[in-house]
């Protein structure tokens, strides 16, 4: 069959890898993707190789089939919504209709719930909601996470502070950021049609601010490509498609999950509710940090607005919308509304403890293993072979993992900004369980690539 | 608005929670917890001292059953995620004082 063909006898494993074959998912050798919204490389082969009958478990989030899973749904939920190049389409026609392909779209709609059920389905046993819930246990569950989230500590802002490059662990945050910034509110724009009474107008105020009122200089988007600029980063989205972690693409898959499935309404919006409800502080925070960080040039209008606007919409995102929906429409809601805190509370912890243990990795060269060495390694070492036309990949290591250069020279990149580390024949690199890392050469290489 | 009284039990090792007169015990439903006042509707009894079969509770004092999944569904609300299980308790009497003692104890409801 062809790439984007139909064929209902297939599996999900095969249609997946064949979703994958979408010219617009091919690899690349480049370790950016470039001025165009619709490239975000998947890679076919470490796909087909997941068991989709296995989901993740909590243990398992920071791993590589959960970039792979995660990857996979975004491009599935985000093909929902309309992306147009900045410098407009001429040159990239056949991107544009590859990525809107209605083959394409009906095999995600065959996927997609195997790969949500993979890649978030843990939700399920992680996150237990029982009992009666009466309008006085729901208020008091929210005012003590509020509380318990907005008087925490900001270990993300003290690690950036801290860290040994901290300009490259500040952008490494902001590439993380960019999966929503870039398309701020575009989860909740889903949730705006409809008719389900005054709680209906109460959220489109709230987007109406994230969307600047109408005006693209105020929209919190716009914020945040400014924010990126000041600094020197790039503003497409996802130029740093390569680099971002699986917690991270997961948190931003949840909310286009909980939208999609109409009835996942109330997580929806419990979780954005308690977002809101928590941000101002957490924005308040990360200005301090990142004027440390980049001084007066950095343009921190994103975070202050979000530092303003958020004591508001937590307000009304807990006073106007879900208290009342948890009035109006019983149990059944309020449950799901607890559910969606608890299981963005939970995300972000997960989120939170990947970026830092990212932050916290400052890789560094060692001599090449022996070859006594990788003969005691628990798997077989892979050798692979690298120049300037391999498709470039990162990956999570699901093992502490030895690379060590045989021939030439390897660059390691280990985070979305900054220079990779150079590593040349005869020295390796070890990679720690749970860590996203890249490899590239700009001639032949030989790397010895084993589990330790 | 009624007021509620949150409490955090770290499951299995707590299991009850007695709030003056009353006592609430924790039940383990297939792996989601859930905390159910001990008192029979009949005439008090403790219920987490009575025993489960084919899916009813029996009450230890004058032998009525009651419907788990009933028991449950009207059980206090809880939050668990793994051992951390957060429960939110009516307050009968606000003038009261009701501060919840969190505490293992003999619960054969299991």
């Amino acid at each position: 069959m062809t790439a984007l063909g139909l064929n209902h006898d297939e599996s999900v494993s095969q249609q997946i890898t064949s979703y994958a074959d979408n010219d617009v998912y091919r690899p690349q050798p480049a370790p950016y993707v470039v001025d165009n919204p619709y490239r975000r490389p998947l890679d076919r082969a470490r796909l087909a190789g997941i068991d989709w009958q296995r989901p993740l478990t909590e243990d398992r989030f920071t791993s590589d089939d959960s970039l792979l899973a995660n990857r996979l749904l975004m491009n599935i939920y985000e093909s929902d919504s309309m992306f147009l190049p900045i410098d407009g389409l001429r040159g990239k026609e056949r991107d544009f209709a590859a990525f809107y392909d209605p083959g394409s779209r009906v095999l995600a709609d065959r996927i997609r719930p195997t790969a949500e059920r993979f890649a978030l389905g843990f939700l399920e046993e992680s996150v237990q909601v029982n009992g009666h819930w009466d309008e006085a246990g729901t208020l008091s569950h929210l005012e003590a996470t509020i509380h318990e989230a907005t008087t925490a500590d900001f270990p993300v802002q003290t690690a950036i502070e801290q860290a040994a490059d901290p300009r490259r662990a500040a952008e490494m945050l902001m590439v993380q950021m960019a999966l929503d910034g870039l398309t701020e509110a575009t989860a909740m724009s889903q949730n705006l049609g409809g008719a389900f009474g005054p709680e209906q107008s109460e959220l489109f105020k709230i987007f109406i601010d994230e969307f600047g009122y109408g005006v693209f200089d105020a929209k919190h988007s716009s914020l945040f490509t400014d924010l990126c600029r000041s600094v020197g980063m790039r503003t497409t989205p996802h130029h740093y498609w390569f680099f971002y972690l699986p917690s991270s693409i997961a948190v931003n898959n949840y909310f286009y999950r909980v939208t999609h499935d109409r009835t996942g309404f109330f997580r929806y919006i419990g979780a954005m509710a308690l977002l809101e409800a928590t941000f101002a502080p957490w924005f308040a925070r990360l200005t301090t940090a990142l004027r440390g960080v980049f001084g007066d040039a950095v343009d921190t209008r994103y975070c202050d607005e979000h530092a303003h606007i958020d004591q508001h919409h937590g307000r009304m995102a807990v006073h106007e919308l879900l208290m009342p929906l948890a009035r109006k429409h019983g149990p059944v809601a309020t449950r799901g509304l607890i559910r969606g805190v608890e299981e963005i509370r939970l995300l972000s912890s997960l989120a939170d403890a990947d970026l830092l243990a990212q932050l916290a990795w400052t890789p560094t060269t060692r001599p090449a293993r022996s070859a006594a060495d990788l003969e005691q390694a628990p798997g077989a070492p892979e050798i692979r072979d690298l120049g300037p036309a391999t498709a470039f990949e990162t990956r999570v290591a699901d093992a502490d993992t030895s690379v060590d250069v045989s021939s030439g020279s390897v660059q390691l990149h280990f985070s979305g900004t900054g220079d990779p580390l150079t590593v040349a024949a005869g020295s390796g690199v070890t990679v720690p369980k749970g860590r996203l890392y890249g490899l590239a050469a700009d001639a032949d290489a030989v790397v010895v690539v084993s589990t330790r | 608005m009624s007021r509620s009284i949150r409490v955090e039990l770290n499951w299995p090792q707590e299991n009850t929670v007695i709030v003056g007169d009353r006592h609430f015990f924790a039940y383990d439903r297939s792996g989601a917890v859930h905390v159910i006042a001990s008192r029979c509707a009949h005439r008090g009894g403790p219920l987490h001292l009575g025993r489960i079969e084919d899916g009813k509770l029996r009450c230890p004092w004058h032998g009525n059953t009651f419907r788990v999944d009933r028991l449950c569904a009207r059980g206090v609300a809880v939050v668990q995620r793994g051992s951390k299980v957060i429960a939110y308790l009516p307050v009968t009497d606000p003038d009261a004082d009701e501060s919840p003692a969190v505490v293992h104890s003999i619960v054969l409801a299991e």
